[in-house]
């Protein structure tokens, strides 16, 4: 009999067994009633049940899927009041008829069990009261007034992962007078950001369809997935282009890729550097481009004379042979060659030196004269949706108070707009700068995304009131005073959004199953009784056709298609910025930055060293995504827990030799401020000075029973560092040991 | 089918879709992605196969059936009359491609149908309409004009003999991961012979033998990391 060489699904064999033994003892089968019925079938067909997507009587509705953030177009097929099956909308440009595992899967979401059903109250360490929206408007509202008074409004933060109802969530910040906004950055792209704004005045995107010659240093485009990327970087390869992928880690790029490039973790910056020495030094770059587009050309040059491949290999463990080739191919691919700038990965928040190895990215980048090329980088302008100030009743005074992060502040200038959730626990604890009281916290948890959940945690129950807003009792609502259940994306309308030139609508499939809300009713009965009811007297239709008008649409005419592409002519550039190309302080594309500089940095990329070296036995903790999970909100979901119930940890066969680890042996991973268990993965697969362990496990709430204690969490052993210029987390740069327990 | 393993990225899509088309349950997967990778470090491969009902010429699934429930459609689909299923799961241990799953809620045995349903409707089965990378074709290989066809053509595609599939092997593996060919394995004209003429008694203690041969098997897995396709057999 074939088997799989190598399967990850040893437990469906085991299930397999399990079943085989049900059916020993069971082969005098009675008919059971109602199975079929119960599974949705129809009898009588030759085949007990037909396919959800085919069956009669149905409706289809368009609509938005949110198991992700791409925001791919759905149709969502209902049968008799159900959500039967979810299937990319062939007219949405995002989905383009195509689906991933969790958008197909998005029914298990909406029908799981374990999903909030009414507001909680909290009475007890993980005791939980269901009470009526009344209640708890009433409880929370008065509470806000009463710590305002007291402290200030600065006193309250939201925290937020930014979905499309954020504008409503930052309007009731600035009502309420709280400067502290704050999103998940720098957990996530901070560095990224900081390092494009600054070289290019904004963040370019990859023409991944035309691509010729890519990069990805960490970008996992095949683990954090996106319908629209995997399609275009998949064409690409089939019509010829080279994917090249640098990661310590066999990730599912560097599977797939032409080649893996399985560099020393957190040194991917020395590799873009020598790739511009060489680059520059056989002049092999856009000399034209360079001189039309850029300031600091002489600069730069003149400083990676020092980054030679041969220098490079010893930090990077990467041959100089390698180097070199990759930088010739890549410079004979311009301009249709890229480097991709990356979310999360090498440059976005993970390591010390993130910034200075995006500048050089973004500068290597620049060399190949690709910006605007097909098949380069591209700066979009996004579509500009109407105003809705005109529906939204009156402007809200500016806050007053500094934040409590000091983002956009003197020490921080790069990091406005970003800000440093990392850095709220420590804030909370020594209530500096001033008390922080109370927070809200919407479609995110940061007990599990940022680093050190145990100071969370600690810091958490120092507070007085402390509100989430989610489908689920994830880890942070499980330490929550009040926990308001938000209806999941098939049962509501959000804000309308712009994908590209294609607006688009989510929509309700079904009703409301549970005694839940749209959040923008919750924020509505918030403010409501908080006092600042007045900023909220609109509805979401109002407020979505307002975004609509210039359009000439409505809500109500968006709903039969779910989505609609519209024509804008680009609008005219802001007073003082005509004579600007790119919005930074010289107009052009920064290879010496000025804004790095006054902020304290070199202003052409250096080398920086990453902050922390594994050494013996203490090895790099590295993490990333998976193609069936989405952060840490979709391990519950039935179909895609059973895809992959729990994490694992990688571990280099032959330290885990040294360490007297076998695969599947339990472990336990140490660091400075925690330890968790997991089992161990052993494999060829990654570098011997790093670890991995896929992001969003290890869940501690037991009201997400399947998700429960499967697998483990590596925000327990992340401590919680701020990286230069940019603030990010640098959640890579944390050593661990590693130790079989069983 | 064709599957195109330069294409193919693993993101398990076609296996949630058809879960979700076929409204099962969460154990129950009529297509898996098996993952593999190969090598010392620095110099490993890696690579993803997906698998499911191979739809046989002759398939040893159909031949083990003691109520006739499995049966093969003139068009070539390999289907179960669920209702005729006993759940005695013969069939499941003569799949070589263990591509069966039991339903333990309906206790019935269940597996890819091509999802004719749909393709009577003219759309395509769920895991081909969902795959982002475009990487399976669906179609009739009889017809040299369909797309099928071409694609087997262009690609060179290996054809998986005595089976409906086809693939584009991986650039990174070489044919031995690729499933073998269909041979029907001994022990299943054995037990066509011996067992599915006896009665109930019989049956239960061939149920014991799908037990025991599943144990082995799984047993045997933990060694299978390597070698050419007869050993796996």
């Amino acid at each position: 009999m074939w088997q799989p060489k190598l399967s990850r699904r040893r437990f469906l064999k085991a299930g397999a067994i399990t079943g085989a033994l049900a059916v020993g003892s069971s082969l005098l089968r009675q008919p059971v009633g109602g199975l079929a019925e119960a599974a949705g079938g129809v009898s009588g067909s030759g085949l007990a049940t037909l396919p959800a997507a085919v069956a009669g009587s149905e409706k289809v509705i368009p609509s938005l899927c949110e198991m992700c953030s791409a925001k791919c177009g759905i149709l969502a097929y209902v049968r008799e009041g159900r959500v039967v099956k979810i299937e990319g909308n062939p007219k949405d440009p995002q989905a383009a008829g195509k689906l991933c595992a969790r958008g197909s899967a998005g029914m298990k979401t909406l029908y799981d069990p374990d999903r909030l059903k009414s507001p909680m109250k909290r009475v007890g360490e993980g005791k939980f009261d269901p009470i009526s929206w009344d209640q708890a408007f009433q409880e929370i509202g008065p509470k806000l007034k009463e710590l305002k008074l007291q402290y200030g409004p600065q006193t309250l933060v939201w925290a937020a992962h930014p979905e499309l109802p954020a504008p409503l969530e930052q309007r009731f910040m600035a009502a309420f007078g709280s400067p502290n906004y704050t999103g998940h950055a720098p957990t996530c792209y901070s560095s990224r950001s900081v390092a494009y704004q600054a070289t290019y005045g904004g963040v370019p995107g990859v023409d991944y369809q035309n691509v010729r010659y890519y990069i990805a240093p960490g970008r996992n485009l095949l683990g954090g997935i996106k319908n629209p990327e995997v399609r275009k970087i998949v064409a690409a390869r089939k019509a010829g282009a080279k994917i090249v992928v640098l990661d310590p880690r066999m990730s599912e790029l560097a599977m797939w890729a032409d080649e893996w490039l399985p560099i020393r973790p957190g040194t991917d910056g020395a590799f873009m550097l020598a790739l511009m020495h060489v680059i520059i030094k056989e002049k092999l770059y856009d000399a034209e481009f360079v001189a039309a587009k850029t300031v600091g050309f002489d600069q730069l040059a003149a400083k990676v004379q020092e980054y030679s491949p041969e220098w490079a290999e010893k930090i990077t463990d990467i041959p100089a042979a390698t180097i070199t080739r990759i930088a010739r191919e890549l410079a004979q691919a311009r301009p249709a060659a890229a480097v991709d700038p990356c979310w999360h990965a090498a440059f976005g928040s993970q390591y010390y030196n993130s910034v200075q190895g995006g500048r050089a990215a973004a500068c290597l980048n620049a060399l190949l004269g690709n910006l605007g090329a097909k098949g380069g980088l591209i700066l979009g302008s996004p579509l500009k949706l109407g105003d809705p100030t005109g529906v939204m009743g009156p402007e809200p005074p500016k806050p007053t108070a500094p934040r409590w992060d000091g983002a956009g502040g003197k020490e921080w200038p790069l990091a406005k707009g970003l800000g440093m959730i990392q850095t709220l626990p420590l804030r909370i604890l020594e209530g500096k700068p001033y008390p922080i009281k109370a927070l809200i916290v919407s479609h995110l948890n940061p007990i599990r995304s940022c680093p050190d959940s145990g100071k969370f945690i600690q810091a958490l129950k120092q507070l007085e009131l402390v509100v989430t807003i989610d489908i689920q009792m994830n880890d942070t609502a499980y330490h929550s005073h009040y926990v308001l259940p938000e209806s999941t994306y098939l049962e509501r309308f959000d804000p309308v959004m712009a994908v590209g030139p294609t607006i688009v609508l989510r929509q309700p499939a079904v009703a409301p199953l549970f005694n839940t809300k749209p959040e923008e009713e919750i924020i509505a009965g918030l403010a409501q009784a908080a006092g600042i009811g007045q900023y909220f007297n609109f509805t979401l239709e109002q407020y979505n056709n307002a975004l609509l008008a210039p359009f000439g649409i409505t809500q109500e005419q968006l709903k039969a298609q779910g989505q609609i592409k519209v024509n804008q002519k680009p609008t005219a550039p802001e007073p003082g910025e005509e004579s600007k190309e790119f919005k930074t302080p010289s107009g052009k594309i920064e290879l010496a930055s000025q804004a790095i500089a006054s902020a304290g940095g070199s202003p052409v990329p250096v080398w920086e060293p990453p902050l922390v070296k594994p050494q013996g036995d203490k090895l790099r903790l590295i993490q990333g995504h998976v193609p069936m999970h989405t952060h840490n909100t979709t391990q519950n979901n039935a179909y895609l827990h059973a895809l992959m119930p729990e994490n694992e940890l990688w571990i280099h066969t032959q330290v885990a030799a040294r360490l007297g680890i076998r695969d599947g042996d339990l472990v336990e991973v140490t660091s400075e401020v925690g330890k968790v268990r997991i089992k161990a993965k052993v494999t060829e697969a990654i570098h011997p000075e790093a670890v991995f362990m896929a992001h969003g496990f290890g869940c501690s709430s037991p009201y997400l029973t399947r998700t429960y204690n499967r697998g483990a969490s590596g925000a327990a052993l992340i401590p919680i560092l701020v990286a230069p210029l940019s603030g990010a987390a640098a959640q890579c740069e944390t050593l661990v040991t590693v130790r079989k327990v069983g | 089918m064709l599957i195109d393993l330069s294409k193919c990225v693993g993101c398990e899509a076609c296996t949630v879709n058809c879960q979700a088309e076929w409204q099962l349950e969460p154990e129950e997967q009529f297509t898996k992605v098996h993952r593999y990778e190969t090598g010392k470090f620095p110099q490993v491969k890696g690579g993803v196969v997906p698998t499911q009902c191979f739809h046989c010429h002759q398939p040893p699934c159909v031949e083990v059936c003691p109520t006739g429930a499995s049966y093969k459609r003139p068009d070539g689909i390999v289907a179960i009359d669920e209702d005729k299923c006993i759940g005695c799961c013969y069939c499941l241990s003569a799949c070589p491609y263990g591509a069966r799953c039991f339903d333990s809620s309906r206790r019935i045995v269940r597996k890819c149908y091509f999802c004719y349903p749909r393709i009577e409707q003219g759309k395509e089965p769920a895991c081909v309409n969902t795959c982002m990378a475009g990487a399976r074709t669906f179609g009739d290989v009889d017809d040299p004009t369909s797309a099928i066809s071409k694609a087997i053509k262009e690609t060179k595609a290996v054809p998986i003999r005595g089976t409906s599939i086809f693939y584009v092997p991986s650039p990174h593996l070489d044919r031995s991961f690729l499933p073998p060919d269909l041979k029907e394995p001994g022990f299943v004209r054995w037990w066509k012979g011996v067992i599915q003429p006896g009665g109930k008694a019989v049956m239960a203690a061939a149920a014991g033998a799908v037990v025991v041969s599943l144990a082995i098997n799984t047993i045997n897995k933990g060694g299978g990391t390597g070698g050419d396709a007869d050993a796996r057999k």
